[in-house]
């Protein structure tokens, strides 16, 4: 991964308010890949441990490209990631059941983002998944 | 014996009907060609989340049968999107003033 690349591995001590990841919340994540329908897992040799935390890493440098992010506070993302996506889903499941169909769609996710989500959370990210559908469907 | 002489007359249409069946294999011939040039273009696989401009992985989590039975093609994307977006929102990371910049995604800012 190229962001992995550039960054040096430095000492514990941060420097003023730059907290630069460990090498070794690196080694965590073996080689998770991207694109879906790859991620069922080989059992034969061992077992791939799936997190969220290359993408957490991706966003970050997107936003902030000059600060790095703790391994601590990795796994407090990468929970906060499963806990959201555990919420979304069920109720995305349970929207589909209340109408009596076996689909979940992007709409029973949309409806469930602003029953799970407060205020201009819910907004701002119906904005954001409506935009990525859109361009999805037209490439 | 005029009818005898139109039996003989429609019975001279078999040269048009030769031609009419050769149209028809040429036509179906060229119909051939053309779905097999657009079949065999090669296709590099795109991944989806680059295709919808996103950096959270859209992946298959819901399809393992506990939420419903089938799951349409626009939810992974739009729930990755959904959880991008509250990654970099609750981290902290200011991603507000960003979306007016966004046109089609957010290009990474170190460029």
């Amino acid at each position: 991964m190229a962001p992995k690349a550039e960054k040096k591995p430095a000492e514990k001590k941060p420097v003023e308010e730059k907290a630069e990841k460990k090498p070794k919340a690196e080694k965590r994540v073996p080689g998770a890949k991207e694109g879906g329908g790859e991620k069922k897992g080989k059992k034969k040799a061992k077992k791939s441990v799936e997190t969220y935390k290359i993408y957490i890493f991706k966003v970050l440098k997107q936003v902030h490209p000059d600060i790095g992010i703790s391994s601590k506070a990795m796994s407090i993302m990468n929970s906060f990631i499963n806990d959201i996506f555990e919420k979304l889903a069920q109720e995305a499941a349970r929207l589909a059941r209340y109408n009596k169909k076996p689909t979940i769609t992007s709409r029973e996710i949309q409806t469930s983002v602003r029953l799970v989500l407060p205020g201009e959370l819910a907004k701002h990210a119906v904005s954001e998944g409506t935009k990525a559908v859109t361009k999805f469907t037209s490439s | 014996m005029e009818a005898v002489g139109d039996g003989v007359r429609n019975r001279s249409k078999s040269p048009r009907f030769h031609l009419r069946v050769s149209q028809r294999w040429t036509l179906a011939l060229a119909a051939k060609k053309v779905v097999g040039r657009k079949l065999g273009g090669p296709k590099k696989p795109v991944p989806r989340s680059v295709k919808a401009g996103l950096q959270f992985l859209v992946s298959r989590y819901l399809e393992n049968g506990r939420h419903a039975q089938r799951v349409g093609t626009g939810t992974p994307v739009y729930l990755a999107a959904v959880l991008g977006y509250l990654a970099a929102e609750a981290g902290g990371f200011n991603y507000l003033p960003l979306l007016d910049l966004a046109n089609n995604y957010l290009p990474p800012l170190s460029q």
